[in-house]
Protein backbone atom coordinates (compact mmCIF):
# COMPACT_ATOMS: atom_id res chain seq x y z
CA UNK A 1 0.00 0.00 0.00
CA UNK A 2 1.25 3.41 -0.97
CA UNK A 3 1.95 5.59 2.06
CA UNK A 4 2.95 8.89 3.14
CA UNK A 5 6.08 9.87 5.81
CA UNK A 6 8.65 12.02 6.85
CA UNK A 7 11.51 10.40 5.22
CA UNK A 8 15.09 11.52 4.37
CA UNK A 9 16.52 11.45 0.77
CA UNK A 10 18.93 8.71 1.44
CA UNK A 11 15.86 6.57 3.26
CA UNK A 12 13.61 7.47 -0.10
CA UNK A 13 16.50 6.35 -2.29
CA UNK A 14 16.65 3.11 -0.47
CA UNK A 15 12.60 2.92 -1.63
CA UNK A 16 13.26 3.31 -4.67
CA UNK A 17 15.93 0.64 -5.08
CA UNK A 18 13.60 -2.21 -2.92
CA UNK A 19 10.36 -0.89 -5.39
CA UNK A 20 12.28 -1.17 -8.49
CA UNK A 21 13.20 -4.82 -7.64
CA UNK A 22 16.89 -4.21 -7.52
CA UNK A 23 18.59 -8.17 -7.17
CA UNK A 24 22.51 -7.01 -7.14
CA UNK A 25 23.77 -4.03 -4.45
CA UNK A 26 27.87 -3.70 -4.48
CA UNK A 27 28.64 -0.67 -2.70
CA UNK A 28 31.17 1.02 -0.11
CA UNK A 29 29.98 3.73 2.56
CA UNK A 30 30.85 7.04 2.12
CA UNK A 31 29.24 10.26 3.69
CA UNK A 32 26.88 11.56 2.82
CA UNK A 33 25.75 8.28 0.48
CA UNK A 34 26.03 5.87 4.23
CA UNK A 35 22.71 6.02 5.38
CA UNK A 36 21.43 4.59 1.67
CA UNK A 37 23.51 1.69 1.52
CA UNK A 38 22.57 1.32 5.06
CA UNK A 39 18.94 1.43 5.14
CA UNK A 40 19.30 -0.90 1.87
CA UNK A 41 21.64 -3.70 3.94
CA UNK A 42 18.83 -3.49 6.79
CA UNK A 43 15.88 -4.23 4.31
CA UNK A 44 18.16 -7.23 2.76
CA UNK A 45 18.92 -8.35 6.61
CA UNK A 46 15.10 -8.31 7.24
CA UNK A 47 13.71 -10.14 4.70
CA UNK A 48 11.84 -7.68 3.33
CA UNK A 49 14.52 -7.13 0.15
CA UNK A 50 14.63 -10.13 -2.57
CA UNK A 51 18.49 -9.07 -2.92
CA UNK A 52 22.28 -9.94 -3.06
CA UNK A 53 24.10 -7.50 -0.91
CA UNK A 54 27.85 -7.64 -2.11
CA UNK A 55 30.30 -6.05 0.26
CA UNK A 56 33.33 -4.59 -1.67
CA UNK A 57 36.55 -3.06 -0.46
CA UNK A 58 36.36 -0.03 -2.46
CA UNK A 59 34.39 2.06 -4.80
CA UNK A 60 36.27 0.69 -8.21
CA UNK A 61 35.03 -2.89 -7.31
CA UNK A 62 31.75 -2.14 -6.37
CA UNK A 63 31.62 -0.66 -9.90
CA UNK A 64 33.45 -3.84 -11.62
CA UNK A 65 31.00 -5.90 -9.64
CA UNK A 66 28.04 -4.54 -10.72
CA UNK A 67 29.41 -4.62 -14.29
CA UNK A 68 29.56 -8.16 -13.72
CA UNK A 69 25.97 -8.71 -12.11
CA UNK A 70 24.61 -6.44 -15.06
CA UNK A 71 26.15 -8.77 -17.69
CA UNK A 72 25.11 -11.73 -15.49
CA UNK A 73 21.00 -10.30 -16.05
CA UNK A 74 20.72 -9.02 -13.14
CA UNK A 75 19.07 -5.78 -11.96
CA UNK A 76 21.71 -3.82 -10.34
CA UNK A 77 21.59 -0.59 -7.88
CA UNK A 78 24.53 1.09 -6.30
CA UNK A 79 25.70 4.49 -5.08
CA UNK A 80 28.84 6.91 -4.35
CA UNK A 81 29.69 10.17 -3.45
CA UNK A 82 32.67 12.24 -4.23
CA UNK A 83 35.77 10.98 -3.40
CA UNK A 84 34.19 7.38 -3.97
CA UNK A 85 33.03 8.34 -7.74
CA UNK A 86 36.86 9.71 -8.77
CA UNK A 87 38.31 6.45 -7.20
CA UNK A 88 34.93 5.02 -9.16
CA UNK A 89 35.67 6.51 -12.94
CA UNK A 90 38.04 3.92 -14.16
CA UNK A 91 35.29 1.30 -13.98
CA UNK A 92 32.64 3.94 -14.87
CA UNK A 93 33.71 4.11 -18.74
CA UNK A 94 32.62 -0.02 -19.04
CA UNK A 95 28.63 0.33 -18.73
CA UNK A 96 27.93 2.46 -21.24
CA UNK A 97 30.23 0.96 -23.73
CA UNK A 98 28.70 -2.53 -22.20
CA UNK A 99 25.50 -1.53 -22.64
CA UNK A 100 24.68 -2.25 -19.07
CA UNK A 101 21.72 -0.39 -17.64
CA UNK A 102 22.86 0.10 -13.73
CA UNK A 103 21.24 2.47 -11.81
CA UNK A 104 23.84 4.67 -9.31
CA UNK A 105 22.90 7.33 -7.25
CA UNK A 106 25.43 10.35 -7.33
CA UNK A 107 24.83 11.53 -3.76
CA UNK A 108 26.74 15.07 -4.47
CA UNK A 109 29.63 16.01 -2.75
CA UNK A 110 32.78 18.49 -3.10
CA UNK A 111 35.53 16.82 -3.94
CA UNK A 112 39.20 17.50 -1.66
CA UNK A 113 40.91 19.62 -0.69
CA UNK A 114 39.32 20.58 2.66
CA UNK A 115 36.78 17.88 4.14
CA UNK A 116 34.17 19.37 2.97
CA UNK A 117 31.26 17.17 3.24
CA UNK A 118 28.45 19.09 1.81
CA UNK A 119 27.28 19.06 -1.48
CA UNK A 120 28.45 20.80 -4.99
CA UNK A 121 28.11 19.21 -8.04
CA UNK A 122 31.79 18.56 -9.50
CA UNK A 123 31.96 14.71 -8.44
CA UNK A 124 29.27 14.11 -11.09
CA UNK A 125 29.95 16.29 -13.68
CA UNK A 126 33.20 15.27 -13.80
CA UNK A 127 31.56 11.97 -15.30
CA UNK A 128 29.59 13.89 -17.21
CA UNK A 129 31.61 12.34 -20.89
CA UNK A 130 31.80 8.43 -19.95
CA UNK A 131 28.16 7.82 -21.25
CA UNK A 132 26.17 7.75 -17.97
CA UNK A 133 22.81 9.57 -18.15
CA UNK A 134 22.27 12.05 -15.61
CA UNK A 135 19.18 12.94 -13.91
CA UNK A 136 19.35 15.94 -10.78
CA UNK A 137 16.61 15.63 -8.10
CA UNK A 138 15.73 18.31 -5.86
CA UNK A 139 13.70 16.50 -3.08
CA UNK A 140 13.34 13.26 -1.58
CA UNK A 141 10.26 12.77 -3.36
CA UNK A 142 11.86 12.97 -6.55
CA UNK A 143 14.92 11.26 -5.41
CA UNK A 144 12.75 8.14 -5.14
CA UNK A 145 10.65 8.86 -7.97
CA UNK A 146 13.60 9.33 -10.96
CA UNK A 147 15.55 5.99 -9.28
CA UNK A 148 12.47 3.79 -10.26
CA UNK A 149 12.19 5.75 -13.55
CA UNK A 150 15.33 5.34 -14.33
CA UNK A 151 15.64 1.64 -14.56
CA UNK A 152 12.82 1.87 -17.25
CA UNK A 153 14.92 4.63 -19.27
CA UNK A 154 18.29 2.88 -18.64
CA UNK A 155 17.06 -0.69 -20.34
CA UNK A 156 14.39 0.40 -22.83
CA UNK A 157 15.84 -0.64 -26.02
CA UNK A 158 16.43 2.81 -27.41
CA UNK A 159 18.62 3.34 -24.58
CA UNK A 160 20.26 0.24 -22.66
CA UNK A 161 22.67 2.86 -20.79
CA UNK A 162 23.14 2.89 -17.28
CA UNK A 163 21.48 6.38 -15.48
CA UNK A 164 22.62 8.27 -11.85
CA UNK A 165 19.94 9.86 -10.44
CA UNK A 166 21.96 13.04 -8.56
CA UNK A 167 21.05 14.60 -5.67
CA UNK A 168 22.76 17.06 -3.19
CA UNK A 169 24.09 15.60 -0.02
CA UNK A 170 22.19 17.39 3.23
CA UNK A 171 19.85 19.27 1.65
CA UNK A 172 18.21 16.89 -0.30
CA UNK A 173 20.24 13.21 1.28
CA UNK A 174 19.76 14.12 5.16
CA UNK A 175 16.85 16.16 4.63
CA UNK A 176 13.26 15.05 5.83
CA UNK A 177 10.22 15.73 3.90
CA UNK A 178 6.99 14.00 3.70
CA UNK A 179 7.91 11.49 1.12
CA UNK A 180 4.87 9.11 -0.53
CA UNK A 181 6.45 5.83 -1.30
CA UNK A 182 3.99 4.32 -4.42
CA UNK A 183 2.73 0.62 -3.74
CA UNK A 184 4.62 -2.09 -4.89
CA UNK A 185 1.99 -3.43 -7.43
CA UNK A 186 1.66 -0.34 -8.96
CA UNK A 187 5.58 -0.06 -9.79
CA UNK A 188 5.64 -3.92 -10.81
CA UNK A 189 3.05 -2.15 -13.56
CA UNK A 190 4.83 0.64 -14.81
CA UNK A 191 8.53 -1.55 -14.46
CA UNK A 192 8.30 -5.03 -15.65
CA UNK A 193 11.29 -7.21 -15.02
CA UNK A 194 14.28 -6.75 -16.67
CA UNK A 195 14.88 -8.72 -19.49
CA UNK A 196 18.65 -8.83 -20.48
CA UNK A 197 19.30 -8.38 -24.18
CA UNK A 198 22.79 -6.64 -24.39
CA UNK A 199 24.39 -8.60 -27.07
CA UNK A 200 21.09 -8.65 -29.60
CA UNK A 201 22.09 -4.49 -29.34
CA UNK A 202 25.66 -5.11 -29.69
CA UNK A 203 27.42 -4.40 -33.42
CA UNK A 204 29.19 -7.38 -33.95
CA UNK A 205 30.07 -10.17 -31.14
CA UNK A 206 30.53 -8.26 -27.95
CA UNK A 207 32.25 -11.02 -25.97
CA UNK A 208 35.38 -10.54 -27.99
CA UNK A 209 37.13 -7.82 -27.93
CA UNK A 210 36.21 -5.70 -31.15
CA UNK A 211 38.44 -4.68 -34.10
CA UNK A 212 39.38 -1.32 -34.24
CA UNK A 213 36.80 -0.05 -36.84
CA UNK A 214 34.06 -1.49 -34.34
CA UNK A 215 34.86 0.72 -31.54
CA UNK A 216 34.27 3.86 -33.47
CA UNK A 217 30.76 2.50 -34.16
CA UNK A 218 30.48 0.82 -30.73
CA UNK A 219 31.22 4.63 -30.14
CA UNK A 220 28.20 6.52 -32.24
CA UNK A 221 25.63 3.77 -30.93
CA UNK A 222 26.39 4.79 -27.77
CA UNK A 223 25.82 8.76 -28.26
CA UNK A 224 22.80 7.90 -30.56
CA UNK A 225 21.91 5.92 -27.87
CA UNK A 226 22.19 9.24 -25.57
CA UNK A 227 20.06 11.34 -28.24
CA UNK A 228 17.59 8.60 -28.75
CA UNK A 229 17.15 8.99 -24.33
CA UNK A 230 16.06 12.34 -24.57
CA UNK A 231 12.55 11.13 -25.94
CA UNK A 232 12.67 8.03 -23.60
CA UNK A 233 13.00 10.09 -20.42
CA UNK A 234 10.32 12.51 -21.58
CA UNK A 235 7.88 9.50 -22.13
CA UNK A 236 8.80 7.50 -19.23
CA UNK A 237 8.12 10.98 -17.03
CA UNK A 238 4.81 11.24 -18.47
CA UNK A 239 3.59 7.82 -18.16
CA UNK A 240 4.94 8.15 -14.31
CA UNK A 241 2.96 11.23 -13.73
CA UNK A 242 -0.29 9.36 -15.52
CA UNK A 243 -0.19 6.61 -12.83
CA UNK A 244 1.14 8.26 -9.78
CA UNK A 245 0.47 11.53 -9.52
CA UNK A 246 4.06 13.09 -9.81
CA UNK A 247 5.77 14.15 -12.82
CA UNK A 248 9.18 16.07 -13.52
CA UNK A 249 8.53 17.31 -16.94
CA UNK A 250 11.29 15.24 -18.60
CA UNK A 251 14.99 17.03 -18.98
CA UNK A 252 13.91 20.60 -17.75
CA UNK A 253 11.34 22.52 -15.93
CA UNK A 254 9.65 25.92 -16.26
CA UNK A 255 8.81 27.02 -13.18
CA UNK A 256 6.50 30.68 -12.86
CA UNK A 257 7.79 31.67 -16.24
CA UNK A 258 4.34 32.93 -17.33
CA UNK A 259 4.74 36.44 -19.50
CA UNK A 260 8.62 37.03 -18.31
CA UNK A 261 11.08 37.82 -20.74
CA UNK A 262 14.27 36.14 -18.33
CA UNK A 263 15.13 33.21 -16.09
CA UNK A 264 17.40 31.72 -13.57
CA UNK A 265 18.59 28.35 -14.21
CA UNK A 266 19.28 26.14 -11.55
CA UNK A 267 20.33 22.37 -11.01
CA UNK A 268 20.01 20.29 -7.82
CA UNK A 269 18.38 21.09 -4.39
CA UNK A 270 19.09 24.77 -5.02
CA UNK A 271 15.93 25.13 -7.04
CA UNK A 272 13.71 25.00 -3.92
CA UNK A 273 14.97 27.81 -2.60
CA UNK A 274 14.88 29.58 -5.79
CA UNK A 275 11.17 28.36 -6.06
CA UNK A 276 10.29 30.60 -2.96
CA UNK A 277 12.66 33.65 -4.27
CA UNK A 278 10.88 33.64 -7.64
CA UNK A 279 7.53 34.08 -5.81
CA UNK A 280 8.48 36.45 -3.56
CA UNK A 281 10.24 38.87 -6.52
CA UNK A 282 7.16 37.69 -8.91
CA UNK A 283 4.63 39.48 -5.63
CA UNK A 284 6.65 42.32 -5.45
CA UNK A 285 6.06 43.09 -9.75
CA UNK A 286 9.89 41.54 -10.58
CA UNK A 287 9.33 40.00 -13.90
CA UNK A 288 11.63 36.94 -13.10
CA UNK A 289 10.99 32.86 -13.37
CA UNK A 290 12.70 29.75 -13.41
CA UNK A 291 13.81 26.95 -15.27
CA UNK A 292 14.77 23.95 -13.28
CA UNK A 293 17.43 22.04 -15.28
CA UNK A 294 16.89 17.91 -14.48
CA UNK A 295 18.80 16.68 -17.25
CA UNK A 296 22.00 16.82 -18.15
CA UNK A 297 22.92 14.20 -19.58
CA UNK A 298 21.80 13.87 -21.84
CA UNK A 299 22.30 17.61 -22.49
CA UNK A 300 18.59 19.62 -23.69
CA UNK A 301 19.58 21.18 -26.42
CA UNK A 302 16.52 21.61 -28.29
CA UNK A 303 14.84 22.43 -25.29
CA UNK A 304 16.81 25.47 -24.47
CA UNK A 305 17.00 26.58 -27.78
CA UNK A 306 13.53 26.26 -27.65
CA UNK A 307 13.50 28.99 -24.36
CA UNK A 308 15.83 31.12 -26.14
CA UNK A 309 13.07 32.06 -28.50
CA UNK A 310 11.22 33.10 -25.15
CA UNK A 311 13.94 34.47 -22.87
CA UNK A 312 16.28 37.14 -23.73
CA UNK A 313 18.62 36.90 -20.80
CA UNK A 314 19.55 33.38 -19.17
CA UNK A 315 21.06 33.12 -16.01
CA UNK A 316 22.76 29.85 -15.08
CA UNK A 317 23.54 29.00 -11.97
CA UNK A 318 26.25 26.79 -11.54
CA UNK A 319 27.05 24.52 -8.07
CA UNK A 320 30.59 23.46 -9.89
CA UNK A 321 33.70 25.08 -11.46
CA UNK A 322 36.24 23.95 -14.07
CA UNK A 323 39.73 25.82 -13.53
CA UNK A 324 40.87 27.41 -16.75
CA UNK A 325 38.05 26.77 -18.64
CA UNK A 326 36.31 28.61 -21.93
CA UNK A 327 34.44 30.70 -18.96
CA UNK A 328 32.62 29.92 -15.94
CA UNK A 329 31.07 26.72 -14.84
CA UNK A 330 30.59 23.67 -16.84
CA UNK A 331 26.46 23.77 -17.53
CA UNK A 332 27.32 27.52 -18.97
CA UNK A 333 29.57 26.15 -21.17
CA UNK A 334 27.06 23.52 -22.30
CA UNK A 335 24.44 25.79 -22.43
CA UNK A 336 26.84 28.61 -24.77
CA UNK A 337 27.52 25.64 -27.14
CA UNK A 338 23.53 24.87 -27.15
CA UNK A 339 22.87 28.38 -27.80
CA UNK A 340 25.80 29.69 -30.45
CA UNK A 341 24.21 28.08 -33.57
CA UNK A 342 21.50 30.71 -32.90
CA UNK A 343 21.15 33.52 -35.06
CA UNK A 344 18.87 35.48 -32.45
CA UNK A 345 20.98 34.60 -28.79
CA UNK A 346 19.57 35.50 -25.71
CA UNK A 347 21.91 37.20 -23.35
CA UNK A 348 23.79 34.57 -21.06
CA UNK A 349 25.18 35.40 -17.17
CA UNK A 350 27.25 32.64 -15.40
CA UNK A 351 27.18 32.41 -11.49
CA UNK A 352 29.07 30.91 -9.41
CA UNK A 353 27.27 29.41 -6.03
CA UNK A 354 27.38 26.61 -3.13
CA UNK A 355 30.55 25.52 -4.54
CA UNK A 356 32.75 23.28 -1.84
CA UNK A 357 29.61 22.53 0.07
CA UNK A 358 28.41 25.86 0.64
CA UNK A 359 24.83 26.90 1.46
CA UNK A 360 22.55 28.47 -1.45
CA UNK A 361 21.22 31.05 0.21
CA UNK A 362 17.73 33.19 -0.79
CA UNK A 363 19.60 36.26 -0.85
CA UNK A 364 22.12 35.29 -2.85
CA UNK A 365 19.76 34.02 -5.25
CA UNK A 366 17.62 37.16 -5.05
CA UNK A 367 21.12 38.99 -6.09
CA UNK A 368 21.53 36.66 -9.37
CA UNK A 369 17.67 37.66 -10.18
CA UNK A 370 18.24 40.72 -10.21
CA UNK A 371 21.41 40.69 -12.00
CA UNK A 372 19.90 38.90 -14.30
CA UNK A 373 16.57 41.71 -14.27
CA UNK A 374 19.08 44.25 -14.70
CA UNK A 375 20.81 42.92 -17.90
CA UNK A 376 17.55 42.36 -19.26
CA UNK A 377 17.27 46.08 -19.13
CA UNK A 378 20.68 47.44 -19.90
CA UNK A 379 20.98 44.84 -22.65
CA UNK A 380 24.61 44.38 -21.60
CA UNK A 381 26.47 41.32 -19.91
CA UNK A 382 28.58 43.05 -17.17
CA UNK A 383 30.43 40.62 -15.84
CA UNK A 384 30.50 36.90 -18.13
CA UNK A 385 30.77 34.88 -14.83
CA UNK A 386 30.42 35.82 -11.07
CA UNK A 387 31.43 34.42 -8.11
CA UNK A 388 28.81 35.29 -5.96
CA UNK A 389 29.97 33.83 -2.53
CA UNK A 390 32.82 36.27 -2.37
CA UNK A 391 30.45 38.97 -1.94
CA UNK A 392 29.38 40.62 1.12
CA UNK A 393 25.74 40.14 0.73
CA UNK A 394 25.32 41.79 4.40
CA UNK A 395 23.88 37.77 5.27
CA UNK A 396 23.81 36.85 8.61
CA UNK A 397 25.78 33.60 8.44
CA UNK B 1 6.11 28.99 8.24
CA UNK B 2 8.13 28.76 11.00
CA UNK B 3 12.00 28.30 10.98
CA UNK B 4 13.76 26.73 13.80
CA UNK B 5 17.30 26.26 14.72
CA UNK B 6 18.39 23.46 17.12
CA UNK B 7 22.15 23.52 18.49
CA UNK B 8 23.04 20.56 20.78
CA UNK B 9 26.21 18.43 20.81
CA UNK B 10 26.71 14.96 19.21
CA UNK B 11 25.35 12.59 21.28
CA UNK B 12 22.12 14.47 22.77
CA UNK B 13 19.55 13.97 20.07
CA UNK B 14 19.46 17.04 18.13
CA UNK B 15 19.14 15.89 14.81
CA UNK B 16 16.69 12.77 16.34
CA UNK B 17 14.58 15.55 18.07
CA UNK B 18 13.99 17.90 15.08
CA UNK B 19 12.83 14.76 13.37
CA UNK B 20 10.37 13.43 16.15
CA UNK B 21 9.23 17.03 15.87
CA UNK B 22 8.65 16.94 12.03
CA UNK B 23 6.94 13.71 12.58
CA UNK B 24 4.56 14.96 15.00
CA UNK B 25 3.88 17.97 13.24
CA UNK B 26 3.58 15.59 10.02
CA UNK B 27 0.78 13.65 12.08
CA UNK B 28 -1.15 16.66 12.89
CA UNK B 29 -1.58 17.86 9.04
CA UNK B 30 0.94 19.68 9.16
CA UNK B 31 3.98 20.12 6.67
CA UNK B 32 8.14 19.37 7.66
CA UNK B 33 11.34 19.93 6.57
CA UNK B 34 14.17 19.22 8.45
CA UNK B 35 17.65 19.77 7.61
CA UNK B 36 21.04 18.84 10.19
CA UNK B 37 23.95 20.33 9.47
CA UNK B 38 27.07 18.47 11.34
CA UNK B 39 30.44 17.39 9.77
CA UNK B 40 31.65 14.15 10.34
CA UNK B 41 28.50 12.13 12.34
CA UNK B 42 30.61 11.78 16.52
CA UNK B 43 29.54 12.34 19.73
CA UNK B 44 30.71 15.62 21.03
CA UNK B 45 30.91 17.87 18.14
CA UNK B 46 28.44 20.75 17.98
CA UNK B 47 25.29 20.01 15.69
CA UNK B 48 22.93 22.38 14.33
CA UNK B 49 19.28 21.47 12.87
CA UNK B 50 16.98 23.39 10.57
CA UNK B 51 13.45 22.60 10.98
CA UNK B 52 10.47 24.48 9.22
CA UNK B 53 7.01 23.84 9.94
CA UNK B 54 4.07 24.73 7.47
CA UNK B 55 0.70 24.57 6.43
CA UNK B 56 2.16 24.02 2.69
CA UNK B 57 4.54 22.24 1.17
CA UNK B 58 8.49 23.30 2.29
CA UNK B 59 10.51 23.86 -0.63
CA UNK B 60 13.39 25.97 0.32
CA UNK B 61 16.19 23.57 1.03
CA UNK B 62 18.83 26.39 2.53
CA UNK B 63 19.89 26.82 6.31
CA UNK B 64 18.40 28.72 8.67
CA UNK B 65 20.04 31.93 9.62
CA UNK B 66 17.28 34.57 10.95
CA UNK B 67 15.39 31.71 12.95
CA UNK B 68 11.77 32.44 14.56
CA UNK B 69 12.61 30.29 17.56
CA UNK B 70 16.01 28.37 18.95
CA UNK B 71 16.27 25.80 21.03
CA UNK B 72 19.32 24.98 22.93
CA UNK B 73 19.80 21.14 24.07
CA UNK B 74 22.74 22.22 26.15
CA UNK B 75 23.28 24.68 28.78
CA UNK B 76 26.93 25.07 28.04
CA UNK B 77 25.82 26.32 24.40
CA UNK B 78 23.62 29.06 25.64
CA UNK B 79 26.27 31.54 25.88
CA UNK B 80 27.46 31.53 22.72
CA UNK B 81 27.05 33.38 20.13
CA UNK B 82 26.78 31.77 17.07
CA UNK B 83 23.74 29.88 18.92
CA UNK B 84 21.35 32.81 19.16
CA UNK B 85 22.94 34.80 16.33
CA UNK B 86 20.09 35.68 14.22
CA UNK B 87 17.87 35.00 16.65
CA UNK B 88 14.26 37.74 15.27
CA UNK B 89 13.13 40.05 17.65
CA UNK B 90 9.84 38.70 18.73
CA UNK B 91 10.82 35.48 18.30
CA UNK B 92 11.31 32.62 20.80
CA UNK B 93 13.63 30.71 22.90
CA UNK B 94 13.44 26.86 24.76
CA UNK B 95 16.57 26.41 27.09
CA UNK B 96 17.77 23.65 28.66
CA UNK B 97 18.84 25.42 31.62
CA UNK B 98 18.40 25.34 35.21
CA UNK B 99 17.80 28.59 35.83
CA UNK B 100 14.51 30.11 36.00
CA UNK B 101 13.30 32.35 32.66
CA UNK B 102 13.52 35.07 34.02
CA UNK B 103 17.71 34.79 35.09
CA UNK B 104 17.79 34.27 31.25
CA UNK B 105 18.87 37.29 28.96
CA UNK B 106 19.49 36.37 25.28
CA UNK B 107 20.11 40.43 24.13
CA UNK B 108 16.84 40.10 21.61
CA UNK B 109 13.65 41.11 22.90
CA UNK B 110 11.69 37.89 22.75
CA UNK B 111 7.79 36.95 22.52
CA UNK B 112 8.35 33.75 24.88
CA UNK B 113 11.90 32.65 26.34
CA UNK B 114 11.54 29.30 28.15
CA UNK B 115 13.69 26.92 30.27
CA UNK B 116 13.80 23.45 31.63
CA UNK B 117 16.18 21.37 33.30
CA UNK B 118 16.14 19.04 30.81
CA UNK B 119 19.69 17.57 31.99
CA UNK B 120 18.91 17.22 35.03
CA UNK B 121 15.20 15.10 34.15
CA UNK B 122 16.91 12.94 31.13
CA UNK B 123 19.53 12.18 34.00
CA UNK B 124 16.61 11.37 36.70
CA UNK B 125 14.61 9.57 34.20
CA UNK B 126 17.48 7.68 31.39
CA UNK B 127 20.48 7.61 33.94
CA UNK B 128 23.68 9.14 34.40
CA UNK B 129 25.44 9.47 30.95
CA UNK B 130 28.69 11.23 29.91
CA UNK B 131 26.66 13.52 27.49
CA UNK B 132 22.66 13.62 28.69
CA UNK B 133 20.51 12.89 26.11
CA UNK B 134 18.47 15.70 26.39
CA UNK B 135 16.11 16.02 23.10
CA UNK B 136 12.43 13.73 24.53
CA UNK B 137 12.51 16.18 27.54
CA UNK B 138 13.36 19.00 25.01
CA UNK B 139 10.47 18.25 22.96
CA UNK B 140 7.79 18.22 25.85
CA UNK B 141 9.12 21.22 26.70
CA UNK B 142 8.20 22.87 23.52
CA UNK B 143 4.92 21.28 23.13
CA UNK B 144 4.12 23.47 26.22
CA UNK B 145 5.74 26.11 25.93
CA UNK B 146 5.07 26.94 21.95
CA UNK B 147 2.43 24.83 21.34
CA UNK B 148 3.42 23.61 17.57
CA UNK B 149 2.53 20.23 18.63
CA UNK B 150 0.28 18.28 21.18
CA UNK B 151 2.12 16.23 23.94
CA UNK B 152 0.44 13.37 22.82
CA UNK B 153 1.35 13.59 19.33
CA UNK B 154 5.15 13.14 19.99
CA UNK B 155 4.87 9.61 21.77
CA UNK B 156 4.10 7.83 18.75
CA UNK B 157 7.42 9.06 17.15
CA UNK B 158 9.31 8.45 20.44
CA UNK B 159 8.06 5.03 20.37
CA UNK B 160 8.89 5.10 17.16
CA UNK B 161 12.07 5.53 17.52
CA UNK B 162 12.53 3.80 20.20
CA UNK B 163 10.59 0.82 20.82
CA UNK B 164 10.17 -1.16 23.79
CA UNK B 165 11.39 0.02 27.43
CA UNK B 166 13.76 2.77 26.20
CA UNK B 167 11.13 4.53 24.31
CA UNK B 168 8.58 4.27 27.93
CA UNK B 169 11.41 6.04 29.46
CA UNK B 170 11.88 8.57 26.50
CA UNK B 171 8.25 9.45 26.69
CA UNK B 172 7.58 9.44 30.39
CA UNK B 173 11.11 12.51 30.10
CA UNK B 174 9.13 14.26 27.54
CA UNK B 175 5.89 13.98 30.31
CA UNK B 176 8.15 15.31 32.80
CA UNK B 177 9.69 18.16 30.30
CA UNK B 178 6.19 19.28 29.29
CA UNK B 179 5.25 19.61 33.48
CA UNK B 180 8.47 21.02 34.26
CA UNK B 181 8.54 24.13 31.81
CA UNK B 182 8.79 27.76 33.28
CA UNK B 183 7.61 30.33 30.49
CA UNK B 184 8.35 34.26 30.47
CA UNK B 185 6.10 36.08 28.31
CA UNK B 186 7.12 39.18 26.84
Amino acid sequence: MEFTRMMEGNEAAAWGAKLSRAEVIPAYPITPQTELISHIATLIARGEMKAQYIKVEGEHTAMAAACGASAAGARVFTASASQGIAFMEEALWMPPGRRLPIVMCMVNRALAPIGGLRPDHNDALLQRDTGWIQLYCENSQEVLDTIIMAYRIGEDRQVYLPVAPCYDGYFVSATAIPTTVPDQGEVDEFLPPYKHEMYSLMPGDYRRPPFPLNIAKARYEVQKAMERAKKVIEKVDREYAKRFGRGYDGLLEEYACDGVEAVLVTMGSMTGTARDVIDEMQAEGKPIGLVKLRGFRPFPTEELRELAKKYHVLGIVDRNTSYGSAGGGVVAMEAARALYPLDDRPLLLNFHVGLGGSDVTMRQIRYMADKVLETLETGKVEKEVEWVELLDLGEVM
Amino acid sequence: MIEIRFHGMGGQGAVMGALMLAEAAFSEGKYAQKIPVYGGMRRGGDVTVFLRLDDKPIRRTCGIYEPDAIVVLDPALISVPAVRKGLKKGGLAVLNDERSPEEVDLGVELSKLATVDATGISTEVLGQRAIPITNTTMLGAISKATGWVKLESLFEPIMGMFPGRIGELNVEACKRGYEAVRVREA
